[in-house]
């Protein structure tokens, strides 16, 4: 009789916060797995993201896993105009075979960057280039915010893309979609939502930065060092400004940005948000998952009477 | 009045300037240029144009700016070699104020809003630089009054803006704003 293989139960709804579930699931896992998501029924790019990440943590440890396919069509539908199929595909052994992607995205849809993988700096280069325009549309027309004021977004994505390849070590994905976030602000939303498999930051700060923290060095301390004081791995006094950057312009967004790494998430929350700035003693994953929340800019699209 | 004599050389920057290796190779291109240019002794005003520029990222800022004002200021430069910004708008103001403020250098710019310093400038080098730009070039035996600045005070701020290659004595030992503008009248008179 075969073994059976471990069942890592995918949540009915994964995003940033349901993702830490899906993280404790995989972290005991050696071997092969099977990747359950038939019970899925809302998910956003950075959960898609991690779908795909916690595939190929397990397919790392062994066999690729197996992913069982979504039973709701609009979550099958959505997963494929936003090509998650493709990669899923290079991670998982598909259960069956998904819905091919309709032909053309409309001017409406909420896919703003298709799942993309990131592995040196022409595909940073393209990513900037595919998505330019069509955000500067979106942040005026469905978040209000002028064309001084969306400037940034292509600044925040080169950024945060750039992460994954000058600390990673490993190449990563991105994706960006917008949607109303009916649930928590009752506005529209842009989020992006970038993931790689990578050393991490502990381990990416640690020949600079580690003794200085003596004991106290850990994932929290390594995503504070970076964060807050703006370490980076490079001794030029240059390096580093990456996030200063993106974090001074999600906050004129009034936006969210969090960077989970190893087993500590920090973040800079705001007011109509109620997570914690600092979490640790999460369960452990490999790499380091960022989650960027631009929402639509308060009354900005509210009529006179 | 005797003009120095100067060079001068302009890169125009287009659209989607983002990551380190683009900066870097952009950077490499200019100083060759630079050194080129320069080779003969005589200083050399590069200009660098963002009008065109539509995405201007932090990495790639720090390595055609940051890096390159550096390496003008350092030891070993690949030239007697000034910069000038032109055409730097809000987003791009943004970026680069940052990357040289970790750098702590100066740099001089145009844009919409006319003639700034972005860098970490005091107000009084900020002061002494914009009366500099407005006259073009200081006597020495009255600079306090040229530079609207106390006595004791005229020999930090002339050191400071030539330690940030913002100014630049001749052999008569006049002080002349590094300036596109101040160098084309110069030229044409």
């Amino acid at each position: 009789m075969p073994a059976m293989r471990p069942v890592v139960a995918v949540p009915s709804r994964l995003d940033e916060r349901s993702f830490d579930e899906l993280a404790a699931q995989v972290a005991p896992v050696e071997g092969s797995a099977v990747v359950d998501a038939r019970h899925l029924r809302w998910v956003d790019p950075y959960g898609m993201l991690g779908l795909l990440a916690a595939g190929a943590v397990l397919a790392s440890r062994g066999a690729r896993p197996t992913l069982y396919l979504p039973q709701a069509a609009e979550v099958l539908s959505y997963l494929s105009r936003m090509g998650f199929w493709a990669e899923a595909e290079r991670v998982y052994e598909l259960s069956a075979s998904p819905p091919a992607p309709s032909a053309v995205a409309s001017r409406r849809s909420p896919v703003l960057l298709e799942i993309t993988p990131v592995r040196d700096h022409r595909d940073v280069h393209r990513v900037i280039a595919e998505v330019h325009e069509r955000a500067a549309t979106i942040l005026r027309e469905r978040l209000h915010y002028t064309p001084l004021e969306s400037a940034g977004f292509s600044l925040v994505l080169s950024e945060v893309c750039q992460n994954i390849i000058e600390h990673a070590g490993a190449e990563g994905w991105v994706g960006i979609q917008s949607y109303r976030w009916a649930q928590r602000l009752g506005r529209q939303v842009v989020v992006i939502a970038v993931m790689d498999l990578g050393v991490g930051f502990r381990r990416s700060l640690e020949r600079e930065h580690a003794a200085r923290y003596g004991e106290r060095w850990s994932d929290a301390t390594a995503l504070e060092a970076a964060f807050i004081h703006g370490a980076s791995r490079f001794r030029d006094p240059g390096r580093g400004q990456g996030l200063k950057q993106i974090r001074a312009q999600v906050g004129r967004w009034g936006g969210k940005i969090s960077i989970r790494s190893g087993t500590a998430r920090i973040a800079d929350v705001p007011d109509w948000d109620d997570a914690p700035p600092l979490e640790t003693n999460l369960p452990p994953f490999p790499g380091a998952q960022i989650l960027v929340v631009i929402p639509e800019k308060a009354n900005g699209g509210a009529k006179s009477p | 009045m005797d003009a120095p004599r100067w060079k001068r050389t302009e890169v125009l920057l287009l659209h989607y300037l983002v990551t380190r290796p683009t900066g870097r190779g952009l950077r490499a291109a200019m100083e060759s240029t630079l050194a080129e240019l320069g080779a003969d002794g005589v200083p050399v005003l590069l200009e660098i144009d963002f009008a065109r520029v539509r995405v201007l990222d932090a990495s790639c800022a720090d390595e055609i700016v940051g890096c390159l004002a550096e390496r003008l200021c350092g030891p070993n430069p690949p030239a007697d070699a000034y910069l000038w910004l032109r055409n730097v708008d809000e987003p791009h103001q943004r970026v680069l104020q940052s990357v040289l403020e970790h750098r702590r250098r100066l740099v001089a710019a145009d844009g919409p809003t006319g003639c700034r310093l972005l860098g970490p400038a005091s107000e009084e080098i900020r002061r002494a630089w914009r009366r500099l730009l407005t006259i073009g070039c200081a006597d020495p035996s009255r600079a306090a009054t040229d530079l609207a600045c106390e006595e004791d005070r005229v020999a930090f701020l002339v050191g400071e803006l030539e330690r940030q290659r913002l100014a630049r004595r001749d052999r008569d030992g006049r002080i002349w704003a590094c300036a596109p503008s101040v160098l084309r009248i110069h030229v044409a008179a």
